[in-house]
């Protein structure tokens, strides 16, 4: 049984789909952060991820009735974040540097503290960065979006073990990526 | 779970660390934390692994689309008059596509009633033209074409059609001889119209049929002509059987024509054409050994009185049973060697077609379906053979003549289960 949030988003998604710019507005406002936070640890690159954003929004508006109140409107604008994500993967080849990068919010006040933390971050990310595709959204899906697994199943199309195994590889090769910052 | 081996608590432990571990898992794997020290280790590190990676965070800018301009992106300009502009494109295909084409159509058909009260047409791709009292007609691969008459009658020829039309053979409205192809006849009462085919004919008044012949194999080795009645009753003359059968609406009969007891393999030899060459020879031959032979005409594509390495012969000749039209021939080109090379250019030519053939059906696959397949195809060439003889076993055939068994063997030394018997025969004919 769907919560009322979920309910609610989804009564959103109706309306939209039939042509209300106001419903369409409250589930962009809703949803566009958590998507961009997402879509940021896979991607980096800031441009591309406000396009990848409105690609997902675009793409969920015109395939709004394939919804059908199956599971949770955030689970489903994850997968087609993810789709588009991937879409564009295969299109064009990755580069490693970017022109825009997320920085990294301390709550250190010195300069000292502030680089130091920059730093640990930069290589988190980089560490992170570094994982097979299939492991890192996993791994981000996980950690920094608190999705169950039977959500990222769902997201990622896979079965709940495929998702545990790829949350433990990633952990496996960030634990020894990461060893000396600990 | 109070004894956990170290190998399960590795993949376990990370769960815990990712806070993905039940309450008994949990008090499990702190039991086995307490009696093995590396494990422990191991825990923390993965537990300080997931807690550094909380230290990535990232800030969300204001977006730069507003939601109204990814709206607009999603549902196009012109979504709420998709349903005016459909009109506007179904009224212009009516005005430019439709009327010109229906036009063009009624012009054809009015052009088309005004030379078909003049006499018989034909229509095909290249257009429509008087038919003349005796035409071989031929239509492509792909086409289509018809022969309308005066009163109506109509013949529609298929793809890959050949046939001969006469138009004022005596007692007949039409006659058609159908060498290969399909031929489907709406006939108009009146006089008979008569299609004749390998092995058979049918006839009818008033009625509609259709009339299949095919070749099974591309040696022309046998031919099997379908007649299907649509409408009305035809009766079909099976030349070989020298039976009739009615036919009515919905029935079909099928002739099987042996053609190849009708076919002249062409071997030239080079040298004067007279009484004792060897074409004639054949021939000779072949009227005594096949009662339905009858006159035999040799066509040469050049007017010299000897026949050359490389040139173009046909020999045709008609069925002595009288049937018309069926006509068979094969063109055989000679092999372009030099003049006293081989004593037969023609017939080394031929052998080494067939082997191809039968390479290629071998190189397919050997299996033992094929293996009989291609046997029986080498039966059938026997005479472009040279009276081969083909043992056919399970997993062996033997073809006597040299030059195919050498040609064999070359290809069946890479095919084990194959073995070819040389016999050392050198009889042509």
């Amino acid at each position: 049984m769907p919560g009322s949030e979920d309910q609610e988003d989804v009564d959103l998604l109706e309306k939209a789909a039939g042509g209300s710019r106001d419903s369409f507005a409250a589930l962009y406002a809703k949803h566009r952060r958590r998507l961009w936070a997402f879509l940021v640890r896979l991607e980096e690159n800031a441009d591309v991820v406000d396009e990848l954003i409105q690609e997902t929004f675009v793409r969920a508006l015109r395939s709004a009735k394939g919804f059908a109140g199956k599971g949770k409107v955030s689970t489903w604008l994850f997968s087609i974040a993810l789709n588009a994500h991937r879409s564009r993967l295969r299109k064009r080849q990755r580069f490693r540097l970017f022109r825009q990068r997320s920085r990294p919010s301390g709550t250190a006040d010195d300069p000292a503290s502030m680089a130091e933390q920059a730093d640990t971050a930069d290589r988190v990310r980089q560490a992170i960065g570094a994982l097979p595709e299939n492991q890192k959204s996993a791994l981000v899906l996980s950690r920094y979006e608190g999705l169950s697994y039977e959500e990222i199943a769902e997201i990622e199309s896979c079965s709940v073990d495929a998702v545990k195994q790829r949350v433990r590889r990633a952990l496996m090769r960030l634990r020894k990526e990461l060893r000396e910052l600990q | 779970m109070t004894s956990m081996r170290c190998e399960q608590v590795q993949a376990e432990m990370i769960d815990l660390a990712a806070g993905d571990a039940g309450a008994e898992q949990k008090r499990a794997l702190h039991r086995h934390f307490l009696s093995c020290e590396i494990c422990r280790r191991s825990f923390e590190e993965y537990q300080s692994t997931w807690a550094l990676l909380g230290e990535w965070r990232v800030d969300v800018p204001q977006p730069r689309a507003t939601a109204a301009k990814v709206f607009r992106a999603a549902r196009p300009r012109y979504g709420k008059f998709a349903a005016e502009l459909a009109v506007v494109a179904a009224a212009l295909w009516v005005v430019f596509v439709l009327v010109p084409t229906r036009l063009l159509q009624a012009e054809t058909d009015q052009r088309g009633r005004e030379l078909a009260d003049a006499g018989p047409v034909y229509v095909s791709s290249g257009g429509m033209r008087a038919l003349a009292p005796s035409e071989s007609l031929e239509t492509g691969p792909l086409e289509r074409a018809d022969i309308r008459l005066p009163d109506g009658t109509t013949v529609l020829l298929g793809p890959a059609t050949r046939l001969d039309s006469k138009t004022h053979e005596k007692g007949l409205r039409l006659l058609c001889g159908l060498a290969k192809g399909e031929v489907e006849v709406a006939a108009a009462s009146g006089p008979p119209i008569r299609v004749a085919f390998p092995g058979g004919r049918v006839e009818t008044v008033g009625t509609r049929f259709n009339v299949r012949v095919s070749h099974p194999s591309s040696t022309f080795a046998r031919a099997v002509s379908r007649v299907t009645v649509h409408e009305g009753a035809v009766r079909v003359e099976d030349g070989a059987l020298r039976s009739e059968t009615a036919l009515r609406a919905g029935e079909t009969s099928t002739v099987v024509a042996y053609l190849e007891r009708g076919e002249i393999v062409c071997r030239p030899v080079a040298g004067p054409v007279g009484k004792d060459h060897m074409i004639l020879g054949a021939i000779r031959q072949w009227r005594a050994e096949i009662p339905g032979i009858g006159k035999v005409t040799v066509c040469r594509t050049s007017a010299g009185e000897e026949l050359v390495g490389g040139e173009w012969l046909r020999l045709n000749f008609v069925r002595r049973d009288g049937l018309p039209f069926v006509t068979s021939f094969k063109e055989v080109r000679t092999a372009p060697a030099p003049m006293n090379c081989d004593p037969e250019p023609g017939a080394a030519f031929q052998r080494h077609e067939t082997a191809l053939r039968f390479y290629r059906t071998l190189a397919a696959g050997h299996d033992q379906a094929l293996l009989e397949d291609a046997a029986a195809n080498l039966m059938r060439m026997k005479d472009v053979l040279g009276r081969a003889r083909i043992l056919q076993a399970a997993d062996r055939i033997s073809v006597s003549h040299p030059d195919g068994a050498r040609e064999l063997k070359r290809y069946a030394e890479k095919i084990p289960r194959i073995g070819i018997i040389e016999s050392g025969e050198r009889d042509l004919f």
